[in-house]
Protein backbone atom coordinates (compact mmCIF):
# COMPACT_ATOMS: atom_id res chain seq x y z
CA UNK A 1 0.00 0.00 0.00
CA UNK A 2 2.83 2.29 1.24
CA UNK A 3 4.58 1.88 -2.26
CA UNK A 4 1.56 2.23 -4.16
CA UNK A 5 0.64 5.63 -2.34
CA UNK A 6 4.08 6.73 -3.16
CA UNK A 7 4.15 5.43 -7.07
CA UNK A 8 1.39 7.84 -7.10
CA UNK A 9 2.20 11.03 -5.63
CA UNK A 10 5.54 10.06 -7.96
CA UNK A 11 3.03 9.98 -11.06
CA UNK A 12 -0.40 11.33 -10.76
CA UNK A 13 -0.52 11.13 -14.45
CA UNK A 14 -0.26 7.49 -14.32
CA UNK A 15 -2.72 7.22 -11.17
CA UNK A 16 -5.04 8.47 -13.67
CA UNK A 17 -4.55 6.08 -16.58
CA UNK A 18 -4.52 3.53 -13.83
CA UNK A 19 -8.19 3.77 -12.23
CA UNK A 20 -10.03 4.94 -15.51
CA UNK A 21 -8.71 0.97 -17.08
CA UNK A 22 -8.91 -0.33 -13.51
CA UNK A 23 -12.77 1.53 -13.58
CA UNK A 24 -13.78 -0.14 -17.51
CA UNK A 25 -12.45 -2.93 -16.67
CA UNK A 26 -14.61 -3.78 -13.65
CA UNK A 27 -17.55 -2.96 -15.54
CA UNK A 28 -16.31 -5.59 -18.17
CA UNK A 29 -15.82 -8.19 -15.71
CA UNK A 30 -19.10 -7.41 -14.12
CA UNK A 31 -20.91 -7.37 -17.76
CA UNK A 32 -19.43 -10.70 -18.73
CA UNK A 33 -19.98 -12.62 -15.85
CA UNK A 34 -23.35 -10.98 -14.93
CA UNK A 35 -22.84 -10.37 -11.35
CA UNK A 36 -22.86 -6.94 -9.26
CA UNK A 37 -20.09 -4.23 -10.22
CA UNK A 38 -19.54 -4.19 -6.06
CA UNK A 39 -18.56 -7.82 -6.63
CA UNK A 40 -15.71 -7.04 -8.43
CA UNK A 41 -12.79 -7.02 -6.87
CA UNK A 42 -9.07 -5.19 -8.10
CA UNK A 43 -6.67 -8.30 -7.08
CA UNK A 44 -8.83 -11.23 -7.30
CA UNK A 45 -6.93 -13.03 -10.62
CA UNK A 46 -8.89 -13.31 -13.40
CA UNK A 47 -8.41 -17.48 -13.49
CA UNK A 48 -10.32 -17.23 -10.34
CA UNK A 49 -13.02 -15.47 -11.86
CA UNK A 50 -13.43 -18.36 -14.60
CA UNK A 51 -11.50 -16.71 -17.52
CA UNK A 52 -9.63 -19.24 -19.17
CA UNK A 53 -6.80 -17.59 -21.78
CA UNK A 54 -9.56 -16.94 -24.66
CA UNK A 55 -11.90 -15.52 -22.52
CA UNK A 56 -8.55 -12.78 -21.49
CA UNK A 57 -7.55 -12.65 -25.09
CA UNK A 58 -11.29 -11.42 -25.49
CA UNK A 59 -11.44 -8.92 -22.97
CA UNK A 60 -7.96 -7.39 -23.64
CA UNK A 61 -9.06 -7.02 -27.30
CA UNK A 62 -12.33 -5.26 -26.26
CA UNK A 63 -9.86 -3.07 -24.16
CA UNK A 64 -7.61 -2.38 -26.98
CA UNK A 65 -10.94 -1.31 -28.73
CA UNK A 66 -11.93 1.25 -26.24
CA UNK A 67 -8.23 2.30 -25.28
CA UNK A 68 -7.23 2.79 -29.87
CA UNK A 69 -4.11 1.20 -29.00
CA UNK A 70 -3.13 -2.28 -29.87
CA UNK A 71 -2.18 -4.37 -26.77
CA UNK A 72 -0.65 -7.55 -26.49
CA UNK A 73 -3.59 -10.19 -26.59
CA UNK A 74 -1.65 -12.38 -24.17
CA UNK A 75 -1.37 -9.75 -21.50
CA UNK A 76 -3.56 -10.73 -19.34
CA UNK A 77 -1.74 -14.09 -18.75
CA UNK A 78 1.12 -11.82 -17.59
CA UNK A 79 -1.11 -9.40 -15.39
CA UNK A 80 -3.71 -11.99 -13.94
CA UNK A 81 -6.00 -9.23 -12.04
CA UNK A 82 -7.63 -5.92 -12.42
CA UNK A 83 -5.28 -4.12 -10.33
CA UNK A 84 -1.72 -5.69 -12.30
CA UNK A 85 -2.81 -5.04 -15.49
CA UNK A 86 -3.91 -1.53 -15.19
CA UNK A 87 -1.53 -0.71 -13.46
CA UNK A 88 1.46 -2.32 -16.07
CA UNK A 89 -0.36 -0.24 -18.80
CA UNK A 90 -0.48 2.90 -16.91
CA UNK A 91 3.59 1.91 -16.04
CA UNK A 92 4.58 1.90 -20.02
CA UNK A 93 5.71 5.22 -20.12
CA UNK A 94 5.84 5.27 -23.98
CA UNK A 95 2.45 4.93 -24.09
CA UNK A 96 1.48 6.94 -20.75
CA UNK A 97 1.08 10.44 -23.38
CA UNK A 98 -1.14 8.42 -25.74
CA UNK A 99 -3.91 6.84 -23.26
CA UNK A 100 -3.29 10.39 -21.18
CA UNK A 101 -5.10 12.20 -24.59
CA UNK A 102 -7.43 8.96 -25.51
CA UNK A 103 -8.89 9.10 -21.93
CA UNK A 104 -9.03 12.70 -21.76
CA UNK A 105 -7.41 13.00 -18.68
CA UNK A 106 -5.89 16.37 -17.43
CA UNK A 107 -2.02 16.46 -19.35
CA UNK A 108 0.06 14.33 -16.35
CA UNK A 109 2.22 17.27 -15.37
CA UNK A 110 -0.83 18.79 -13.57
CA UNK A 111 -1.21 16.92 -9.93
CA UNK B 1 -22.69 9.12 -33.81
CA UNK B 2 -23.51 5.78 -32.26
CA UNK B 3 -21.20 3.31 -31.57
CA UNK B 4 -20.86 0.46 -33.70
CA UNK B 5 -18.18 -2.39 -33.50
CA UNK B 6 -16.36 -3.68 -36.58
CA UNK B 7 -19.12 -6.21 -37.91
CA UNK B 8 -21.77 -3.14 -38.38
CA UNK B 9 -24.27 -3.65 -35.74
CA UNK B 10 -24.63 -1.18 -32.31
CA UNK B 11 -22.55 -2.29 -29.42
CA UNK B 12 -24.53 -3.25 -26.58
CA UNK B 13 -22.02 -3.03 -23.84
CA UNK B 14 -18.21 -3.37 -23.37
CA UNK B 15 -18.66 -6.20 -25.17
CA UNK B 16 -17.64 -6.22 -28.63
CA UNK B 17 -18.58 -8.74 -30.82
CA UNK B 18 -15.35 -9.13 -33.06
CA UNK B 19 -11.70 -8.75 -32.03
CA UNK B 20 -9.09 -6.17 -34.10
CA UNK B 21 -5.58 -7.28 -33.66
CA UNK B 22 -3.87 -7.62 -36.61
CA UNK B 23 -1.47 -10.54 -35.19
CA UNK B 24 -4.75 -12.62 -33.94
CA UNK B 25 -6.31 -12.28 -37.17
CA UNK B 26 -3.30 -12.81 -39.02
CA UNK B 27 -2.52 -16.14 -37.57
CA UNK B 28 -5.75 -17.32 -37.63
CA UNK B 29 -5.38 -16.99 -41.56
CA UNK B 30 -2.44 -18.93 -41.43
CA UNK B 31 -3.88 -21.56 -39.73
CA UNK B 32 -6.56 -21.74 -42.48
CA UNK B 33 -4.09 -21.59 -45.16
CA UNK B 34 -1.51 -24.57 -43.46
CA UNK B 35 -4.79 -26.92 -43.00
CA UNK B 36 -5.99 -26.20 -46.95
CA UNK B 37 -2.52 -26.76 -48.15
CA UNK B 38 -1.87 -29.98 -45.83
CA UNK B 39 -4.88 -31.16 -47.46
CA UNK B 40 -3.81 -30.24 -51.25
CA UNK B 41 -0.40 -31.78 -50.36
CA UNK B 42 -2.29 -35.12 -49.26
CA UNK B 43 -3.92 -35.94 -52.25
CA UNK B 44 -0.53 -34.71 -54.82
CA UNK B 45 0.76 -37.32 -51.90
CA UNK B 46 -2.15 -39.48 -52.97
CA UNK B 47 -1.22 -39.26 -56.53
CA UNK B 48 2.47 -39.96 -56.44
CA UNK B 49 1.80 -43.27 -54.55
CA UNK B 50 -0.72 -44.61 -56.66
CA UNK B 51 1.47 -44.16 -59.71
CA UNK B 52 5.16 -45.23 -58.20
CA UNK B 53 3.26 -47.81 -56.17
CA UNK B 54 -0.06 -49.38 -56.81
CA UNK B 55 -3.30 -48.06 -57.45
CA UNK B 56 -5.88 -46.84 -54.45
CA UNK B 57 -6.79 -49.81 -52.53
CA UNK B 58 -9.89 -50.62 -51.36
CA UNK B 59 -8.83 -50.21 -47.85
CA UNK B 60 -7.28 -46.45 -48.44
CA UNK B 61 -11.36 -45.51 -49.16
CA UNK B 62 -12.37 -47.52 -46.37
CA UNK B 63 -10.02 -45.68 -44.43
CA UNK B 64 -11.20 -42.22 -45.94
CA UNK B 65 -15.11 -43.58 -45.46
CA UNK B 66 -14.33 -44.07 -41.79
CA UNK B 67 -12.54 -40.76 -41.18
CA UNK B 68 -14.76 -38.33 -43.12
CA UNK B 69 -18.11 -39.77 -41.26
CA UNK B 70 -16.74 -39.93 -37.99
CA UNK B 71 -14.93 -36.58 -37.89
CA UNK B 72 -17.10 -35.08 -40.95
CA UNK B 73 -20.11 -35.71 -37.81
CA UNK B 74 -18.14 -34.31 -35.07
CA UNK B 75 -18.40 -31.26 -37.00
CA UNK B 76 -22.21 -30.98 -38.34
CA UNK B 77 -23.66 -32.84 -35.34
CA UNK B 78 -21.21 -31.68 -32.66
CA UNK B 79 -19.75 -28.17 -33.19
CA UNK B 80 -23.20 -27.17 -35.52
CA UNK B 81 -25.93 -28.77 -34.20
CA UNK B 82 -25.15 -29.22 -30.55
CA UNK B 83 -22.07 -26.90 -29.70
CA UNK B 84 -23.57 -23.52 -31.23
CA UNK B 85 -27.06 -24.42 -31.92
CA UNK B 86 -27.76 -26.64 -28.29
CA UNK B 87 -30.34 -28.24 -30.95
CA UNK B 88 -30.13 -31.40 -28.73
CA UNK B 89 -28.81 -32.24 -24.94
CA UNK B 90 -26.23 -34.61 -25.13
CA UNK B 91 -24.28 -36.73 -22.08
CA UNK B 92 -20.72 -35.54 -20.40
CA UNK B 93 -18.62 -38.29 -22.60
CA UNK B 94 -21.08 -37.77 -26.31
CA UNK B 95 -20.11 -33.99 -25.68
CA UNK B 96 -16.62 -34.82 -25.10
CA UNK B 97 -16.47 -37.57 -28.18
CA UNK B 98 -17.98 -35.31 -30.11
CA UNK B 99 -15.64 -32.10 -29.36
CA UNK B 100 -12.43 -33.69 -30.32
CA UNK B 101 -13.97 -35.42 -33.12
CA UNK B 102 -14.76 -32.02 -34.02
CA UNK B 103 -11.65 -30.42 -33.94
CA UNK B 104 -9.46 -33.00 -35.65
CA UNK B 105 -11.57 -31.46 -38.77
CA UNK B 106 -8.73 -28.39 -38.65
CA UNK B 107 -11.37 -25.82 -38.79
CA UNK B 108 -10.38 -23.94 -35.62
CA UNK B 109 -11.15 -25.48 -32.01
CA UNK B 110 -15.01 -25.89 -30.82
CA UNK B 111 -15.26 -21.97 -29.24
CA UNK B 112 -14.04 -20.16 -32.18
CA UNK B 113 -16.18 -22.58 -34.83
CA UNK B 114 -19.12 -21.96 -32.35
CA UNK B 115 -18.69 -18.33 -32.14
CA UNK B 116 -18.01 -17.45 -36.13
CA UNK B 117 -21.35 -19.34 -36.51
CA UNK B 118 -23.13 -17.51 -33.94
CA UNK B 119 -21.91 -14.43 -35.56
CA UNK B 120 -22.74 -15.89 -39.50
CA UNK B 121 -26.38 -16.41 -38.16
CA UNK B 122 -26.59 -12.96 -36.41
CA UNK B 123 -25.82 -11.11 -39.58
CA UNK B 124 -26.36 -14.20 -42.14
CA UNK B 125 -26.03 -12.52 -45.86
CA UNK B 126 -25.71 -9.13 -44.30
CA UNK B 127 -22.74 -6.80 -44.08
CA UNK B 128 -21.33 -8.04 -41.17
CA UNK B 129 -21.10 -12.09 -42.26
CA UNK B 130 -18.61 -14.09 -42.45
CA UNK B 131 -19.14 -16.32 -45.55
CA UNK B 132 -21.80 -14.64 -47.57
CA UNK B 133 -21.76 -15.15 -51.47
CA UNK B 134 -24.01 -12.60 -52.17
CA UNK B 135 -22.52 -8.95 -50.99
CA UNK B 136 -20.02 -8.51 -53.55
CA UNK B 137 -22.37 -7.09 -55.86
CA UNK B 138 -24.60 -8.60 -58.86
CA UNK B 139 -22.95 -8.14 -61.70
CA UNK B 140 -21.62 -11.68 -63.21
CA UNK B 141 -18.52 -10.91 -62.17
CA UNK B 142 -19.35 -9.70 -58.52
CA UNK B 143 -21.38 -13.35 -58.15
CA UNK B 144 -18.25 -14.98 -59.07
CA UNK B 145 -15.98 -12.95 -56.88
CA UNK B 146 -19.14 -13.62 -54.14
CA UNK B 147 -18.61 -16.99 -54.59
CA UNK B 148 -15.06 -17.23 -54.31
CA UNK B 149 -15.23 -15.56 -50.97
CA UNK B 150 -17.72 -17.54 -49.74
CA UNK B 151 -16.21 -20.48 -50.66
CA UNK B 152 -12.80 -20.13 -50.15
CA UNK B 153 -11.54 -16.74 -49.71
CA UNK B 154 -12.98 -15.90 -46.33
CA UNK B 155 -10.96 -18.73 -44.48
CA UNK B 156 -7.95 -15.82 -45.18
CA UNK B 157 -10.12 -12.59 -44.72
CA UNK B 158 -13.01 -13.88 -41.73
CA UNK B 159 -12.42 -11.66 -38.45
CA UNK B 160 -11.89 -12.80 -35.23
CA UNK B 161 -14.74 -13.38 -33.22
CA UNK B 162 -15.02 -12.80 -29.71
CA UNK B 163 -15.60 -15.83 -27.60
CA UNK B 164 -16.85 -13.29 -24.82
CA UNK B 165 -20.10 -12.22 -26.67
CA UNK B 166 -20.99 -14.99 -28.29
CA UNK B 167 -19.75 -18.55 -27.12
CA UNK B 168 -20.05 -17.50 -23.08
CA UNK B 169 -21.83 -20.76 -22.46
CA UNK B 170 -19.01 -22.97 -23.64
CA UNK B 171 -16.07 -20.77 -21.92
CA UNK B 172 -17.94 -22.15 -18.52
CA UNK B 173 -18.07 -25.66 -19.13
CA UNK B 174 -14.30 -26.87 -18.16
CA UNK B 175 -14.48 -29.87 -19.49
CA UNK B 176 -15.04 -28.86 -23.15
CA UNK B 177 -12.29 -25.67 -21.97
CA UNK B 178 -10.16 -28.68 -21.65
CA UNK B 179 -10.69 -30.18 -24.55
CA UNK B 180 -10.51 -27.31 -26.86
CA UNK B 181 -6.74 -26.10 -25.37
CA UNK B 182 -5.58 -29.16 -26.86
CA UNK B 183 -7.10 -28.35 -29.90
CA UNK B 184 -3.33 -29.36 -31.94
CA UNK B 185 -3.62 -32.48 -30.36
CA UNK B 186 -6.91 -33.56 -31.45
CA UNK B 187 -5.60 -32.54 -35.20
CA UNK B 188 -2.38 -34.80 -34.67
CA UNK B 189 -4.37 -37.53 -32.89
CA UNK B 190 -6.79 -37.29 -36.49
CA UNK B 191 -3.89 -38.07 -38.49
CA UNK B 192 -2.20 -40.55 -36.18
CA UNK B 193 -4.96 -42.53 -36.29
CA UNK B 194 -5.87 -43.39 -39.79
CA UNK B 195 -2.21 -44.04 -40.32
CA UNK B 196 -1.97 -46.47 -37.27
CA UNK B 197 -4.92 -48.26 -37.95
CA UNK B 198 -4.20 -48.60 -41.88
CA UNK B 199 -0.39 -49.75 -41.11
CA UNK B 200 -1.17 -52.25 -38.80
CA UNK B 201 -4.06 -53.89 -41.30
CA UNK B 202 -1.99 -53.68 -44.00
CA UNK B 203 1.16 -54.91 -42.04
CA UNK B 204 3.44 -52.37 -43.80
CA UNK B 205 5.40 -48.72 -43.25
CA UNK B 206 3.59 -48.29 -46.52
CA UNK B 207 -0.14 -49.19 -45.54
CA UNK B 208 0.43 -46.33 -42.32
CA UNK B 209 1.89 -44.03 -45.28
CA UNK B 210 -1.55 -44.37 -47.31
CA UNK B 211 -3.73 -44.45 -44.30
CA UNK B 212 -2.04 -40.77 -43.41
CA UNK B 213 -2.90 -39.86 -46.62
CA UNK B 214 -6.04 -40.53 -47.41
CA UNK B 215 -7.89 -40.97 -43.79
CA UNK B 216 -5.67 -37.89 -42.70
CA UNK B 217 -4.98 -35.16 -45.56
CA UNK B 218 -7.87 -35.92 -48.25
CA UNK B 219 -10.19 -36.29 -45.67
CA UNK B 220 -9.40 -32.79 -44.24
CA UNK B 221 -9.48 -31.77 -47.77
CA UNK B 222 -12.81 -33.26 -48.12
CA UNK B 223 -14.63 -32.22 -44.97
CA UNK B 224 -13.34 -28.74 -45.42
CA UNK B 225 -14.63 -28.69 -48.51
CA UNK B 226 -18.22 -29.67 -47.86
CA UNK B 227 -18.35 -26.99 -45.12
CA UNK B 228 -17.31 -24.53 -47.92
CA UNK B 229 -20.09 -26.02 -50.07
CA UNK B 230 -22.59 -24.70 -47.55
CA UNK B 231 -21.01 -21.61 -47.11
CA UNK B 232 -21.13 -20.58 -50.73
CA UNK B 233 -23.09 -22.82 -52.63
CA UNK B 234 -25.88 -23.52 -50.13
CA UNK B 235 -26.59 -19.49 -49.71
CA UNK B 236 -27.07 -19.21 -53.62
CA UNK B 237 -28.46 -22.08 -55.69
CA UNK B 238 -31.36 -23.91 -54.90
CA UNK B 239 -34.74 -24.17 -53.01
CA UNK B 240 -36.17 -21.68 -50.99
CA UNK B 241 -38.62 -23.83 -49.10
CA UNK B 242 -38.89 -21.33 -45.99
CA UNK B 243 -38.75 -17.79 -44.74
CA UNK B 244 -34.89 -17.19 -43.04
CA UNK B 245 -34.38 -13.64 -43.57
CA UNK B 246 -31.43 -14.47 -45.96
CA UNK B 247 -30.47 -16.40 -49.11
CA UNK B 248 -30.14 -19.46 -47.90
CA UNK B 249 -31.23 -22.73 -49.66
CA UNK B 250 -32.14 -26.54 -49.97
CA UNK B 251 -29.90 -29.12 -52.33
CA UNK B 252 -30.38 -32.68 -52.21
CA UNK B 253 -27.10 -33.09 -53.77
CA UNK B 254 -25.02 -30.71 -51.48
CA UNK B 255 -27.51 -32.77 -48.67
CA UNK B 256 -26.39 -35.96 -49.23
CA UNK B 257 -22.15 -35.11 -49.14
CA UNK B 258 -22.28 -32.87 -46.13
CA UNK B 259 -24.22 -35.33 -44.08
CA UNK B 260 -27.44 -33.26 -44.05
CA UNK B 261 -26.04 -29.57 -44.16
CA UNK B 262 -27.17 -29.19 -47.19
CA UNK B 263 -30.67 -28.42 -46.15
CA UNK B 264 -29.47 -25.44 -45.51
CA UNK B 265 -32.91 -23.19 -46.01
CA UNK B 266 -34.47 -25.62 -43.51
CA UNK B 267 -31.19 -24.73 -41.13
CA UNK B 268 -32.07 -21.00 -41.14
CA UNK B 269 -35.37 -21.03 -40.98
CA UNK B 270 -35.09 -23.34 -37.78
CA UNK B 271 -31.89 -22.83 -36.84
CA UNK B 272 -32.33 -25.21 -33.32
CA UNK B 273 -33.65 -27.86 -35.27
CA UNK B 274 -31.69 -31.09 -34.58
CA UNK B 275 -33.22 -32.93 -37.76
CA UNK B 276 -33.49 -30.98 -40.91
CA UNK B 277 -34.93 -33.16 -42.75
CA UNK B 278 -39.02 -31.75 -42.73
CA UNK B 279 -40.14 -34.16 -45.94
CA UNK B 280 -39.73 -37.89 -45.80
CA UNK B 281 -37.13 -37.80 -49.00
CA UNK B 282 -35.18 -35.53 -47.42
CA UNK B 283 -32.25 -37.30 -46.03
CA UNK B 284 -29.84 -36.07 -43.09
CA UNK B 285 -27.33 -38.33 -42.41
CA UNK B 286 -26.66 -36.33 -39.50
CA UNK B 287 -30.21 -36.12 -38.02
CA UNK B 288 -30.20 -39.82 -38.09
CA UNK B 289 -27.38 -40.10 -36.14
CA UNK B 290 -28.77 -37.80 -33.48
CA UNK B 291 -31.94 -39.77 -33.71
CA UNK B 292 -29.28 -43.01 -32.95
CA UNK B 293 -27.77 -41.38 -29.91
CA UNK B 294 -31.18 -40.67 -28.68
CA UNK B 295 -32.52 -44.09 -29.21
CA UNK B 296 -29.13 -45.71 -27.19
CA UNK B 297 -30.00 -42.97 -24.36
CA UNK B 298 -26.72 -40.70 -25.34
CA UNK B 299 -28.77 -37.50 -26.35
CA UNK B 300 -32.23 -35.90 -25.67
CA UNK B 301 -34.58 -33.00 -25.96
CA UNK B 302 -33.69 -33.39 -29.32
CA UNK B 303 -35.92 -29.79 -30.34
CA UNK B 304 -37.79 -29.87 -33.65
CA UNK B 305 -40.20 -27.55 -35.49
CA UNK B 306 -44.11 -27.84 -35.12
CA UNK B 307 -45.60 -28.48 -37.68
CA UNK B 308 -47.86 -25.57 -37.33
CA UNK B 309 -44.44 -23.40 -37.05
CA UNK B 310 -43.24 -25.13 -40.52
CA UNK B 311 -46.62 -24.22 -42.14
CA UNK B 312 -46.12 -20.64 -40.53
CA UNK B 313 -42.68 -20.41 -42.45
CA UNK B 314 -43.41 -22.16 -45.41
CA UNK B 315 -43.00 -20.15 -48.53
CA UNK B 316 -45.54 -19.77 -51.11
CA UNK B 317 -45.21 -21.89 -54.01
CA UNK B 318 -43.38 -19.82 -56.48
Amino acid sequence: MDSMMSERAADPGAAAIEREIAGWMRGYLAELLEIPLEEIDDDTSFDRYGLDSLASVGMIGDLEEWLGVELDPVLASDHPSIRALARALAADERRRLLLTRRLRLPAASRP
Amino acid sequence: MSVTDSAGAPRRGKIGRVINDRRLRRSQHLHSAVATLAGIAGLLAASLLAILDRPVSALDLGIFAGFFLAIGLGVTVGFHRHFAHRAFQATPATRAALAILGCMAAQGPVVFWVALHRLHHEFSDRPGDPHSPNLAGSSAFQRIKGLLHAYIGWTVRHPVPNANYYARDLLADRRLMWINRRYYAWIALGLVLPAALSGLIAQSALGAAEGLVWGGLIRLFAVHNIIWWITSLAHAAGRRDYLSGDRSTNNIWIALPTLGEGWHNNHHGFPRAAVLSFEWWQIDISGLVIRLLERCGLAWDIHAPTPAALAARRRGEA
